[in-house]
Order: C-alpha cells, then sequence, then structure tokens
C-alpha cells in the first residue's frame, strides 16, 4: 500500500501548477489526509511562499538529493494543518542538481508515511519536467481556456503517453462563465472534446486568488472563494470520491438557470 | 458611409461567430500538424511518394493537387485531393501499364 504520488504540470507556464498545488495540498490536509507538496521547479522556487512557509526553510530538495540532510529535517510543517508537509526547493542552484532517480528515492521514502505527494512540476517539457513525473503514480495537467495553453496540454498529454505516465486528468484553470457564454472563451466541454481526457476539476477566475498568495494562506482556506471550492472538489475526486461538477462552479444564479434551461439540465451535472 | 455598413456588418459578424469559435478552429489545425509530427520536408516527401504511385495508373493534374489534415470526431485524417485527366498510356512512364 503506501501513499499516493501525484505530479502537477502543464507544458506552458503560469497557468496555475503551484497555485493547483498548494491548494490541492490544503484541502487533502483538511480532509484528514497525511500530505506532502515536493517543490520540483528547482531555481525558481514558489511553493513556499504561496504556503505562507517561505521563513522556515532550513533544507531543501537539493540537500536531500545530495545527502546533506535527512528527509525530515527539509520537511516543513504548515502553521494550522500539522499533517501537511513541505518539501522546498533550492533557489540557487538549477536542475541538474537532481536527477529522476533522487525524484523516485524520495518519494519511496515517504510513500510509506504519507497519504499523498503532490510534486509541483516546473514549466517546459526538459529535465525538470521529467523529474517530475518520474516517480509519479497520477499525473494532473493545468491548462487554461487558450488556444497556446491547450496546445502545449496535448504536447504533454502526448509526452506522458511515451512515457508510461498517461494520459493523466486535466485541471482547467481561470475560466470565466461569462466569457464563455458569450461565444468569447472555450468551455469545459470545448477543452475535452479537443484533448480527449478526463477532466478533474474546473477551476474559475476568481478575485481571491492573488490576495491569498500575497499573504501566503491558499484560497481553499477561504470559504468565499469560488476557486477555493474547486480546488476542495478536486482534492475529494483525488480522494476517491465522485463528486459532481458544479454548475460551473458559476457566480451568476440567472445565467445557470438559464443554462439549464437550454440544456436541458443535466448536461452540467458530468461527473468526475 | 457604405464603409460604416461594412464595417457594423463586419462587427456583427464577428460577434455571432464569437472568438472561441475561431480558437476551436485554430486548436484542430495546430494540434493535427502537432500530432502528426513530421517536419514539412517529410510531408512534401509523402506528398511526392503518393503523387508517384498514382501517376503510374492516371494523368495527374499535379498544379490542382490539394493534401490536408483534418479532424473529424475523434480522427485525424490525412485528405488528399488529386483531379486527374485521363488514363495514363503515354510511353516512358514509370510502373505496369494498362491494357
Ligand atoms: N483561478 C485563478 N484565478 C485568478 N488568478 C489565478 C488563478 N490561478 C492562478 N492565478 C494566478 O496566476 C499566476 C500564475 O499562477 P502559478 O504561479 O500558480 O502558475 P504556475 O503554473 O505555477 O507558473 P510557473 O510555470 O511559473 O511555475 C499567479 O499570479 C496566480 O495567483
Ligand atoms: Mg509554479
Amino acid at each position: 500500500m503506501g501513499g499516493k504520488i501525484v505530479t502537477i504540470t502543464s507544458g506552458k507556464g503560469g497557468v496555475g501548477k503551484t497555485t493547483a498545488t498548494a491548494n490541492i495540498g490544503v484541502a487533502l490536509a483538511q480532509l484528514g489526509k497525511r500530505v506532502v507538496l515536493i517543490d520540483a521547479d528547482i531555481g525558481l522556487r514558489n511553493l513556499d511562499v504561496v504556503m505562507g512557509l517561505e521563513n522556515r526553510i532550513v533544507y531543501n530538495l537539493v540537500d536531500v538529493a545530495e545527502g546533506r540532510c535527512k528527509l525530515r529535517q527539509a520537511m516543513i510543517k504548515h502553521k494550522l494543518l500539522p499533517d501537511l508537509h513541505l518539501i522546498p526547493a533550492s533557489q540557487t542552484r538549477d536542475k541538474s542538481a537532481v536527477s529522476q532517480s533522487d525524484m523516485i528515492q524520495v518519494s519511496d521514502w515517504l510513500r510509506p508515511e504519507v497519504d499523498f505527494v503532490l510534486i509541483d512540476s516546473p514549466a517546459g517539457i526538459e529535465r525538470g519536467f521529467r523529474n517530475a513525473i518520474a516517480p509519479a503514480d497520477e499525473v494532473l495537467i493545468v491548462t487554461n481556456p487558450e488556444v497556446s495553453a491547450v496546445r502545449d496540454a496535448d504536447r504533454i498529454i502526448g509526452l506522458l503517453e511515451a512515457a508510461g505516465k498517461g494520459p493523466g486528468k486535466l485541471v482547467l484553470n481561470r475560466i470565466r462563465q461569462d466569457m464563455v457564454q458569450k461565444g468569447e472563451m472555450l468551455s469545459a466541454d470545448d477543452v475535452t472534446d479537443i484533448l480527449a481526457i478526463k477532466m478533474i476539476g474546473i477551476v474559475p477566475e476568481d478575485q481571491f486568488v492573488v490576495p491569498a498568495s500575497n499573504k501566503g494562506v491558499p484560497v481553499v482556506l477561504n470559504e468565499e472563494s469560488r476557486a477555493g471550492l474547486a480546488y476542495h472538489n478536486i482534492a475529494r475526486r483525488l480522494n476517491g470520491e465522485n463528486v459532481p461538477f458544479l454548475p460551473l462552479e458559476e457566480e451568476d444564479g440567472f445565467l445557470r438557470r438559464l443554462t439549464r434551461l437550454f440544456s436541458g439540465g443535466n448536461q452540467l451535472l458530468k461527473q468526475g | 458611409m457604405a464603409g460604416l455598413l461594412e464595417r457594423l456588418g463586419l462587427l456583427k459578424r464577428a460577434g455571432r461567430g464569437g472568438s472561441a469559435a475561431s480558437a476551436r478552429e485554430r486548436l484542430h489545425f495546430v494540434l493535427l500538424h502537432d500530432r502528426i509530427d513530421l517536419s514539412p520536408e517529410e510531408l512534401d516527401r509523402m506528398k511526392k511518394e503518393i503523387l508517384e504511385v498514382i501517376s503510374r495508373y492516371v494523368a495527374v493534374e499535379s498544379d490542382r493537387v490539394d493534401f490536408a489534415l483534418e479532424h473529424r470526431r475523434r480522427d485525424n485524417l490525412i485528405v488528399a485531393e488529386v483531379p486527374f485527366s485521363k488514363q495514363k498510356t503515354g510511353p516512358g512512364q514509370v510502373g505496369r501499364e494498362t491494357g
């Protein structure tokens, strides 16, 4: 048995991998799971800041890989959730400081101790991406409803399949239902239709996300946030629950009712 | 005045389609090319070889040949449109002769 290793990746940069990793991690911990987050973006570490743990770092992933500290020493405990830990990336080294077998070794050490290990992958298809997916049991691909991001997601899906890690599940981030209604943004159906893989979450564009990372308090802890709710649902789906997709985790009750009228009411309740 | 009306018409047309529609079309196009994963040179060579084979049997109007990648349902297709004028009988042609 043992924990599940889940890698969050994307191809294109800046689509929301780190935000997703932090929030899904917090949500899993809130569900009572033992969780370790690994920042695999060596040289561009961010996850510590988004988690609000930047001031507690002593050792990092490269120190573990190079044997300068024990794994335990590099694990930073979250302030509110004692079963949530972070292994930060090094900010001064580059991706060549860690190998695929290092990642597999670290994951094997963690597996018996935890329920989930979430690995925040760097953007791109190079070494850092290869390292991040090497130990993965499951891969989440984050994308935005835009041509370039979806194209890069397709490339990643191809690479995952070639590496025997595919096809992965999709997190569609930053969707704006008002724009989808106007025909000015790709819908969740468009994106799943094009990429032909399973969706694990649809996260709306949300004004609470940036303030949350400003404060280092992941948005899933804000009960008003619709993005937070979406991340919470992703965590439950990862945990094996069958959570129906919300009526597009939507802002406008009237539009939602209209959509229901036109779609016969059940089209929006795709199963996760 | 006509220009303005035209522009209004254009605007209206753009609005009706919506930019999501062009996003969908453009994505289908780039993904077909990404997924076939052949260089332009390889694509060219493939096209030439296919035409060579067809030319053994019929006279191809080579300037009107059209090769396209298309996406229908879940399938990626190579669609070739090869107009031909008559059965090939002339001398000096490679391959089998008919008759
Ligand atoms: N649903 C959302 N609503 C609003 N803003 C968001 C949302 N998701 C992410 N963002 C913002 O988008 C930016 C990029 O997010 P993030 O750093 O998580 O992306 P990334 O994929 O990890 O980037 P990189 O490829 O550089 O590692 C951040 O400023 C983040 O706050
Ligand atoms: Mg990141």
